[in-house]
């Protein structure tokens, strides 16, 4: 599963070639889908998680 | 005459032993007595005819061996000897006892075991009973320290005709200096101050009234101590074999007094920079969505509750990885060190925060420390620190690739807020959707044909359209169509974008944020 960051980037990306206006209407609601289903699983993402907490061991434990 | 004793049988030893011990009240001349390894005790000693006593046994049972030693100057007390109990395996460690010591006329070679000691007193000469324990107790180490406690000087004044060469007596004086009084630690300002060969550092410490030579390695010297400095050393007293001068050998040195704390530790920072730790270049840039975060912090402390709430409130979708240390007293910079090695051996650590609770200026001590700045600059993650706080920036600040102001500062640098993503994700689709029904406007033309020419397609795409603006609708809610835009199409279905497209009557059809409306032209 790809990582937070790299969805991200991708929607991003979907952004900068709109901005760019080299794309068709047809490739150009393709890839609208495509950020709307992107941002609707980074906000799934964002909803509800807790902070695990993991605690490393001390090497030595002195007295 | 040679009386060897064996293992078994204790009466027999006790008779042995009690047989030993006159023999040795007799003697006055040279022994030689010897301790050897963990478990034969084997004594012997030859006095002035020349004779071998020879008595062996394991240390498990006592063995009485009496040796002369110089006079009591105070008496024992029973307190006295339990100090010299301690409950530690010697064998663990090696004791740093010189090969040969003299103990009134007797030498005792290397010592593995624990003694207690007890006095006994004959014809007004002091003797002692080396009783080697049944449950382990003490060291050497405190052997000696019981010995001193009752103001032995354990070589004994010289037997009478012992005459010592210089260098063997400079050799026992060191020895016993060094072994019998151990570390030290003393308080003065610094003169004198002199570096020989580049290696060997020399200075004297002195009081109002008083001075002393002290000794060290250049290496072993922290940056910023200097001249008229007030320091306090941990030393040993030793005598220079050769010279035969006294001097303390230092082991640590530390400015102490405000004035110098303040002058090391800026001469620490001037020696840091030139090495570019603080370099701005070097620092590194945070990762933007950190999976897992590692904590340099006490596992008691509010810092690390602090970091937990900010980061479940911001964000939540992380792993925190406790690197746990004290973050003051003595051993705190050694554990902070520990806490970063242990990180480093993780992969999947994005970032590093190192913090601390709020607290009194001295217990900075740690963070100011050349250690953990080498640390934290090798510290193979970067690193965000918050442990100056407001006021005071401690080197491990300058350091750090971020620094913060508060444990929950530090949180918030690491992660972003939640709610700002999400909306920075809704700019991002409504961006989209805009280009898209630009996009349609603009190719209006080719729409048209295409209508015209009876393809589908066309209404599959306003289809689509209105699909996606239903979705976008259903995840952002400062869509598009709440914002006041509308759309507004035509009997047939047609976008109308110009107002020559409809005339009075045209039936009209306008979708909005929660519906349409449906309208008529009164007026173009």
């Amino acid at each position: 599963m790809k990582s937070f960051q790299q969805q991200f980037e991708e929607l991003e990306s979907i952004v900068a070639r709109f901005e760019h206006g080299d794309i068709d209407l047809d490739d150009g609601l393709k890839e609208f889908e495509k950020g709307l289903k992107l941002a609707s699983e980074l906000k799934k993402r964002l909803s509800g998680a807790e902070v695990k907490l993991e605690t490393l061991k001390k090497t030595y434990q002195n007295e | 005459m040679a009386i060897e004793g064996h293992e078994d049988g204790l009466e027999e030893r006790h008779d042995l032993l009690e047989r030993f011990e006159r023999r040795l009240f007799e003697y006055a001349g040279d022994g030689l007595v010897r301790f050897f390894g963990h478990h034969q005790l084997l004594l012997s000693a030859t006095n002035d005819d020349h004779r071998d006593i020879v008595v062996s046994g394991n240390r498990q049972e006592s063995v009485a061996l009496v040796c002369a030693a110089a006079p009591l100057e105070a008496e024992v007390k029973e307190h006295d000897l339990a100090s010299s109990f301690v409950q530690e395996d010697p064998c663990h460690e090696e004791v740093g006892y010189p090969e040969e010591l003299l103990v009134g006329e007797f030498k005792l070679e290397r010592i593995h075991q624990w003694l207690a000691i007890e006095p006994i007193v004959v014809d007004d000469q002091n003797f002692f009973h080396f009783i080697p324990p049944r449950v382990l107790p003490g060291t050497v180490r405190h052997f000696i320290s019981a010995v001193n406690s009752i103001h032995v000087v354990y070589f004994s004044v010289p037997y009478k005709g012992m005459v010592y060469s210089v260098s063997q007596f400079n050799a026992l004086i060191s020895d016993y200096l060094s072994e019998g009084l151990g570390s030290v630690s003393v308080r003065g300002e610094i003169i004198d101050l002199k570096i020989a060969k580049d290696k060997l550092v020399f200075f004297d410490l002195k009081d109002p009234y008083a001075r002393v030579g002290c000794f060290m390695m250049k290496w072993e010297l922290p940056a910023g101590i200097e001249e008229g400095m007030e320091v306090e050393i941990d030393a040993r007293a030793g005598l220079f074999k050769q010279s035969g001068r006294f001097h303390l050998r230092v082991v640590s040195i530390t400015p102490v007094g405000d004035g110098a704390i303040a002058k090391a530790l800026q001469a620490l920072k001037e020696k840091l920079e030139r090495e570019g730790l603080f370099a701005p270049e070097r620092k590194r840039p945070l990762p933007r969505f950190p999976q897992t975060i590692g904590v340099v912090t006490s596992p008691d402390a509010a810092a690390l509750t602090d970091v937990v709430r900010i980061l479940n409130n911001r964000w939540g979708n992380v792993t925190v990885v406790l690197s746990p240390t004290s973050v003051q007293g003595s051993s705190a910079a050694s554990e902070i060190v520990e806490a970063f090695a242990r990180l480093n051996t993780r992969d999947d650590i994005d970032v590093v925060i190192l913090t601390r609770g709020g607290g009194a200026i001295e217990e900075l001590q740690a963070f100011n420390s050349e250690v953990v700045a080498r640390a934290i600059f090798g510290s193979r993650h970067p690193v965000v620190s918050a442990v100056g706080h407001e006021r005071d920036t401690t080197i491990a600040d300058l350091v750090a690739d971020i620094r913060a102001s508060t444990p929950s500062n530090a949180a918030e640098r690491v992660v972003d807020d939640r709610r700002e993503v999400i909306a920075t994700i809704d700019r991002s689709t409504e961006a989209i959707a805009q280009f898209i029904v630009r996009r349609i406007n603009d190719s209006r033309g080719t729409v048209d044909a295409f209508v015209r020419s009876g393809e589908f397609w066309f209404a599959g795409l306003v289809d689509r359209l209105e699909h996606a603006q239903i979705m976008l609708k259903s995840l952002s809610p400062a869509s598009t169509l709440e914002r006041g835009y509308s759309i507004t199409k035509d009997a047939e279905g047609r976008i109308v974008r110009r107002r020559d497209m409809v005339s009075f009557g045209t039936h009209l059809t306008t979708i909005v944020s929660d519906g349409q409306i449906e309208s008529e032209v009164v007026v173009s």
